[in-house]
């Protein structure tokens, strides 16, 4: 027994950022208790629910950090979610082929993201207040194009070519080998390509350099107003995207989809170690923090507590996860 | 003990940090009803003596004696008040408010506290009557100089010792004239007022007393009448002799600069807000070109304006004195070393970082300005602060730009790091390229720059070689006496 522990070697990541470790440990601790209290918790099938369920989160909560590593925040995400996936739908239901209904989708959210960051690095306006606003202006936009009416493509009169219909259902509800969910590919090729932006990339390096050191970055010439566009636009493509393909997977999507998810996206982020005070934060944590609230969202549904008191423990959760770091920060500082 | 009429006395008063001396047995006898102006060089310890008066440091030997009784103000900060450099007031509240916060007593410390007569005295007294109603960023300066003043009359009201610190280094003429007026009345009511402050023909125009701090040591004291700025130029400079600097070895290598070709030239520079008026700078190559002036000369704001009027970073690269400006506070060593340089040296086509290629260049760069750290992948904040400022220095300089603005690019620097300093940006110059740095000390400027703008009240009062005076003595004079700049 003790050979194991003296052989047994912690990834270098771990040790590395502490804060990733802590999130491990917390996963690992709420599985054991899950499992304890009902061991249909541990099983491949409720795994693999839980990272499907888990993927839009974890796709929008990507993008999220993006404009909070420069220090900045995006809260019109959760609205452009679903604003792109009605646009899409009823322009797709109205005659236009899906595949132009899903670039035009697409392209409402770059243009809501330009908007976001024109008002933000152009004419300088505080991010929170610029996409609060069109937080309310997309939503109120998605309600009005809708009737306030959600949309279900397959028992829509008249119904749409089976061929699109098909491609529409691949994209979301696609299952490989009869068990994987397409979500999850989904979510693993996205989270590979911003591993390598923001690891890897000249881009994360002069993101992380703007987000942490406005003033310096000023003075040292930095693309600034450039790279808040990326940001921005980046944030609200991803949001898009997650919302198509939360459309596709449930078959139906109606205006408000999306306003709840803005919480758990910002708490991915947050518990995954980003500073909102810009230049902080990995793929790799947000990605193990979108996971630990699934696991925790996922887990008090299969113990049974009931939806309101699992949006107490992830507000709890997420309030913990920080004070935890910063009184771990005070200690080390001492 | 008999007793004596004077106010304040301080008796073999010594201090020291480590092994450096900054008071060796100082001895002062003031006067009440005075004002008292305090000269020396920097590193003289006139900063220490009066931190030491106002109770921010203590003392190691000796004694203060205030109304014949022994005092430590360290202990004791209701005798002195400071009216600092820096306004500290909230431009967001009235004058009235500014003169209020921190008044509330336990009675009625959950209301707004109410003007007392007091305050409306005091006010009256400033003249500041008119202004209590108006918020305090819609004032003049003079005015929030005034209420800066008025809060310390008010929270300080046992306090018989006032300094002033560079009091009107952002203020007008008949500002300051304003401001020497109510620094008089406060002296005429049996205080002590305290002036430091660069501009030696307001010395002599105000104070009662002056007295000299050099190497230490209070030298000299003189009284009305028994100065005039020349004098106390001289005061100034006499020590400079027996500073240590490595004299004319270093002069030596210094560029002879040719003054046909010029690198950049600007006629008539101005700023909106009349703080640089007029101005005509050029550089040539191979140049280090000094920028030398008090605050509040304008000195600053010409180096920022510079950078501002060439927005081309391949032909200029401008580094703020602050490090928080000038340095990526949360990235590693390496990165702040490269941040500033082109895309294509950091990244492949692709955009992937060329990391290996970069970590070359950078363990390149740490030997060449021998910046010490054991691993550039450690946070720039691990190195000490000379190193810090090498590696901001470093940065700008692998941008090769021609011109190299800089401000005060050894501030808060070791001498050893000092010294390293001076070699990079010697060396960098040599390529064809220019330095315009702007420079507080006047050993900086003897030791590296080859020739010197003065700069006073927003123009150019000074333009001299540094080859040109036989030793640092002649040149701090010189620079003294033009930068102390007489006001009309």
């Amino acid at each position: 027994m003790k050979d194991i522990f003296r052989n047994f070697k912690i990834p270098s990541f771990l040790l590395k950022d502490s804060r990733i470790a802590g999130l491990v440990v917390a996963i690992l601790f709420s599985i054991i208790i899950f499992t304890f209290i009902n061991p249909n918790f541990l099983s491949l099938r409720n795994g693999l629910a839980l990272i499907r369920a888990m993927s839009s989160v974890g796709i929008m909560s990507l993008g999220l950090a993006l404009t909070i590593l420069i220090g900045d925040l995006d809260l019109s995400i959760g609205a452009v979610y679903g604003a792109t996936s009605m646009l899409m739908g009823i322009l797709w239901l109205n005659g236009t082929h899906f595949i132009y209904a899903l670039i035009f989708g697409l392209l409402f959210a770059v243009l809501v993201g330009a908007i976001n960051a024109t008002l933000t690095a152009v004419v300088g306006l505080p991010s929170f207040v610029v996409t609060l606003g069109t937080l309310n202006l997309v939503n109120g936009f998605t309600l009005l194009l809708s009737n306030a009416r959600g949309i279900n493509p397959r028992y829509h009169v008249p119904p749409p070519p089976i061929s699109e219909l098909e491609l529409f259902r691949f994209l979301g509800a696609t299952k490989f080998f009869g068990m994987i969910p397409i979500q999850i590919v989904w979510l693993t090729i996205i989270s590979i390509i911003f591993w390598l932006l923001i690891h890897k990339g000249i881009f994360g390096f002069r993101l992380l350099a703007i987000g942490g050191s406005p003033e310096a970055a000023e003075i040292a010439k930095l693309p600034i107003t450039k790279y808040k566009y990326y940001a921005f636009i980046l944030s609200a493509l991803l949001a898009g995207i997650a919302g198509i393909l939360d459309f596709s997977y449930l078959g139906a999507t109606d205006p408000s989809a999306g306003l709840a998810m803005l919480f758990p996206c910002f708490a991915a982020v947050i518990v995954g170690g980003a500073a909102l005070t810009g230049g902080k934060g990995t793929v790799m944590g947000t990605l193990i923090g979108a996971l630990l609230l699934a696991i925790l969202s996922n887990g008090l549904s299969v113990i049974g507590v009931g939806a309101f008191a699992k949006l107490m423990f992830v507000g709890a959760a997420t309030i913990g996860a920080v004070a935890l770091d910063k009184i771990t920060d005070r200690k080390k500082s001492l | 003990m008999s007793t004596s009429e004077y106010l304040l006395e301080i008796e073999n008063l010594s201090k020291s940090y480590g092994q450096t001396d900054a008071l060796i047995n100082v001895n002062v006898k003031l006067e009440s009803g005075k004002v008292i102006g305090i000269i020396g060089a920097n590193g003289a310890g006139k900063t220490t003596l009066v931190k030491i008066i106002s109770g921010e440091e203590d003392f190691d030997t000796g004694k203060l004696l205030l109304n014949n009784k022994e005092f430590r103000p360290s202990r004791d900060a209701s005798k002195v008040a400071i009216v600092h450099q820096e306004v500290r007031l909230f431009p967001n509240l009235t004058v009235a408010d500014n003169l209020l916060i921190g008044t509330a007593t336990s009675i009625n410390k959950y209301f707004k506290p109410k003007k007392t007569k007091v305050i409306d005295e005091i006010a009256d007294e400033l003249g500041l009557t008119q202004y209590l109603d108006i918020e305090l960023q819609d004032c003049s300066l003079v005015i929030a100089q005034l209420t800066e003043i008025a809060k310390t009359l008010i929270s300080k009201n046992d306090s018989q010792i006032f300094l002033f610190d560079e009091p009107n280094s952002a203020l007008s003429s008949e500002e300051s004239e304003e401001l020497f007026l109510s620094m008089k009345k406060i002296a005429n009511q049996g205080n002590i007022v305290v002036l430091i402050s660069h501009r030696l023909g307001e010395l002599v125009d105000i104070a009662d007393e002056v007295i000299v701090v050099r190497d230490g040591s209070v030298v000299t004291g003189y009284t009305k009448g028994e100065f005039d700025e020349e004098v106390l130029v001289n005061e100034l400079t006499i020590g400079y002799s027996n500073n240590n600097i490595s004299d004319k070895t270093i002069t030596n290598q210094k560029k002879e600069s040719n003054d046909h070709v010029k690198l950049f030239d600007i006629k008539n520079l101005q700023t909106a807000d009349r703080k640089l008026n007029g101005i005509d700078i050029s550089v040539s190559p191979n140049e280090i070109l000094g920028l030398f002036g008090v605050e509040g000369s304008g000195v600053r704001e010409l180096i920022q304006t510079i950078d501002r009027s060439i927005d081309d970073d391949k032909f200029s690269i401008y580094l703020p004195a602050e490090r928080t400006k000038s340095l990526f506070r949360l990235e590693t060593i390496n990165n702040n070393l490269i941040v500033r340089t082109d895309t294509h040296n950091l990244a492949k086509r692709n955009g992937l970082m060329r990391f290996t290629h970069i970590f070359d260049q950078v363990t390149r760069l740490v030997k060449e300005f021998s910046i010490r750290t054991k691993n550039p992948l450690l946070p720039i904040t691990s190195l000490s602060g000379g190193n810090q400022q090498k590696v901001a220095i470093a940065s700008a300089i692998v941008r090769h730009s021609k011109i190299l603005l800089l401000e005060e690019p050894t501030r808060g620097v070791d001498i050893a790091s000092k010294k390293d300093i001076y070699e990079m940006l010697r060396s960098y110059v040599k390529n064809g390229f220019a330095c315009i740095t702007m420079c507080t000390e006047i050993p900086e400027i003897y030791e590296l720059v080859d020739r010197c703008l003065i700069i006073s009240d927003g123009k150019v009062v000074g333009d001299v070689l540094i080859n040109d005076f036989n030793n640092i003595e002649e040149l701090a004079t010189k620079l003294t006496l033009l930068s102390s700049g007489k006001r009309k």
